[in-house]
């Protein structure tokens, strides 16, 4: 059914805005107002607080890479050439002086008097030292000895000389001594002749350090 | 619209814009947790690089102290260049110490991954007594250039070798090694403010870690009159089964030959480089003095054959006759047709004379020889002809001895009685006082165990 009012306007009851209407719109107002300045707050606020501490660090770690970056150049070139450094010491540590070495076995060689304490000689040398695939351990050198004597305590005065001369230092002592008579010749002096070996082993570096 | 729509509409579109800025609002904070994540991380580098960088100072002096040994290690270590040169250098050590080479090949050595260094090696194979190697050995490992041995073996020389060429000639296989460094570009490295300044601070720093690479150096200082122990050093007996000389005592004897001849050059250098004739004179003088008891010694040597070790023997040919040969003939030729001088002249009469005190007569004729053939020259020297006629004369004397000597003289027996000339039998015949035995030689007298002879004038006895 169709209601006209006839009444004229100032008569006219007055239409207000429903209370539950009212109501709504005001709690979607409110509800946003306080969302849309909790966001403001966030955004304006802690956002930009947060942004401009990053931004401080920032500057920050841009003011210290480039001497960060000198560093690490500074250590890639520091470990190149510590490695060359140590490669060297290594090398010159396990060096040992062959001249020197074969010079102290001519002076106990020679220290035995013509005969009194000893008369030695050798057949050969064989002369190995870590690193030589066919070394064991830290190396080592055999010899075949030769005593003129037909005292076989000869021997033992040599090997005795040569445990108790510089020669030695870079060595373990010596095997106690053994050998065999090898030669009579009537013709030589003298004229008996003992062979025996003369095998000693290196030291290792840290050893000989 | 009716109030309901309205309402609804208004509800909708209220919660619809509050979910909306409710996104915005949550995304807004995943964003500032993130910033704040990115921010916190960024500290913790801030602390590490402050951390890191504090150390830069000591990184820097370290890096500037290991620049400074890599121009030691490439002072040490040779390069690419020097390796190529490392077989000139192993030519040249070999010639400077005698010893022959007999190959040469380079070892392959495969080059091991992150390794510092390029590693060269050779095998060497080599000819020379003990201290021709020693000599060889001290100049490889007192290069300038690192090189090691890790490696040899020495085969000692026959008996029969030595003996037969005078020298030993053991056999030595002989490994050589070294590494390759290249210094890298300057333009490589870091750029550090103020380098020659800090380096200067760092001075002491930079010599002790070198003097820590440094290599120990051996001082070798030669054979020293030591034998080889490479050598057998037994003898031949002599005839009495004994042998006069050690072998010590017969390497001291020449050592000591050896040490006068070079002396005796040393004053012949002298001698040529005098600036005026007086001071050849009195150098001359010298030398003739050196040169009269030291070959006296080598004649006397020479006689006994008192040198039987055959290194020692081949040390004498070589580094003492052989030279003393030498001097003697650049005298020679020096003194082109003056003669000998009045002090050689001296000299080897003084020789002469000691000889014939020692009744080697032998040796009296070897010291002759040194001036004949030059006495002519001097003969009408008034001031040298008195020693020409004694040098003769004991010349004459020596050889009249020794030819006594070779005439074969047997005594059967002599008969001395009281009132009666002696008699004796000689060579089965029956002679007395006066009566010749041979050409030129008489009886002067008989006793009871020598009968004295008159040969050419020189009164000789021959015991029995």
């Amino acid at each position: 059914m169709i209601h006209i009012n006839l009444l004229p306007e100032e008569y006219r009851r007055k239409q207000r805005t429903p209370i539950k209407l009212m109501l709504a719109v005001s709690g979607a107002v409110a509800v946003n107002a306080t969302a849309v300045a909790f966001w403001g707050w966030t955004a304006f606020g802690i956002a930009a607080e947060v942004q401009s501490e990053f931004s401080v660090l920032q500057t920050e770690m841009d003011g210290l890479s480039p001497q960060v970056a000198y560093h690490k150049a500074l250590e890639g070139e520091s470990k190149v050439y510590k490695h060359r450094e140590d490669t060297l010491a290594g090398i010159t540590a396990k060096r040992i002086s062959w001249t020197q070495k074969v010079d102290e076995l001519i002076d106990v060689v020679n220290r035995g008097g013509d005969g009194q304490r000893h008369l030695v000689w050798l057949d050969d040398l064989n002369v190995t030292q870590e690193g030589d695939k066919r070394s064991k351990g830290a190396g080592g050198l055999k010899a075949g000895g030769h005593s003129g004597s037909d005292k076989f305590a000869q021997v033992a005065n040599f090997l005795e000389d040569v445990e108790n001369s510089p020669f030695i230092t870079d060595f373990n002592p010596p095997a106690p001594p053994e050998g065999s008579e090898s030669i009579v010749d009537e013709e030589l002096m003298p004229a008996v002749v003992w062979a025996f070996p003369l095998e000693l082993d290196l030291k290792t570096a840290e050893e000989r350090q | 619209m009716n109030e309901k729509k309205l309402l609804t509409g208004i509800i909708a579109g209220g919660l619809a814009l509050a979910a909306g800025i409710g996104a915005l609002t949550y995304y807004e904070h995943q964003e500032i947790e993130l910033t704040r994540a990115e921010a916190a991380d960024l500290r913790t580098k801030i602390d590490v690089s402050r951390n890191l960088i504090e150390g830069t100072g000591a990184l820097e002096r370290e890096v500037i102290v290991l620049r400074e040994m890599t121009e030691f290690i490439k002072d040490v270590l040779p390069d690419s260049e020097n390796v190529n040169n490392l077989v000139r250098t192993l030519q040249r050590f070999s010639e400077d110490s005698n010893v022959r080479i007999r190959g040469l090949k380079k070892k392959d050595i495969a080059k091991e991954k992150g390794a510092a260094f390029d590693h060269v090696a050779y095998t060497l194979t080599l000819e020379a007594d003990s201290f021709e190697l020693l000599d060889f050995l001290y100049m490889a490992e007192s290069h300038e250039r690192f090189i090691r041995v890790p490696r040899f073996k020495l085969t000692g020389a026959k008996r029969k070798q030595f003996e037969e060429d005078g020298y030993a000639a053991h056999r030595v296989q002989m490994d050589l090694e070294t590494f390759v460094y290249e210094a890298p570009n300057a333009s490589e490295l870091v750029k550090i403010e103020g380098y020659d300044r800090k380096r200067d601070l760092l001075i002491g720093e930079i010599n002790r870690r070198r003097m820590g690479l440094a290599l120990d150096k051996y001082d070798y200082r030669g054979p020293r009159g030591r034998r080889d122990p490479w050598v057998d050093p037994r003898v031949p007996v002599a005839g009495d089964g004994e042998s006069a000389l050690t072998v010590q005592e017969q390497m001291d004897i020449v050592q000591d030959l050896v040490e006068r001849t070079q002396a005796a050059e040393a004053q012949w250098d002298l001698t040529r480089g005098a600036e005026n004739v007086i001071a050849e004179m009195v150098a001359r003088a010298d030398l003739e003095d050196m040169l009269a008891t030291l070959e006296e010694d080598v004649r006397r040597i020479d006689a006994e054959a008192s040198i039987r070790y055959v290194p020692s023997q081949r040390r004498l040919q070589l580094e003492v006759n052989d030279p003393l040969l030498e001097l003697r003939r650049g005298l020679l030729n020096s003194e082109g047709g003056r003669g000998p001088s009045v002090e050689k002249l001296r000299e080897v009469l003084e020789a002469m004379n000691r000889h014939l005190v020692a009744e080697e007569y032998d040796l009296m004729l070897e010291a002759y020889r040194l001036v004949d053939g030059q006495l002519s020259f001097v003969q009408n020297d008034p001031l040298r002809r008195p020693f020409v006629d004694e040098l003769n004369r004991l010349q004459g004397l020596a050889r009249t001895v020794m030819e006594f000597d070779e005439i074969q003289i047997v005594v059967g027996g002599v008969a001395i009685l009281h009132g009666v000339p002696s008699a004796a039998l000689v060579n089965g015949r029956s002679v007395g006082v006066g009566d010749t035995v041979g050409e030129e030689l008489y009886i002067r007298e008989i006793r009871t165990d020598e009968i004295e002879f008159v040969f050419r004038g020189v009164i000789l006895a021959r015991r029995f």
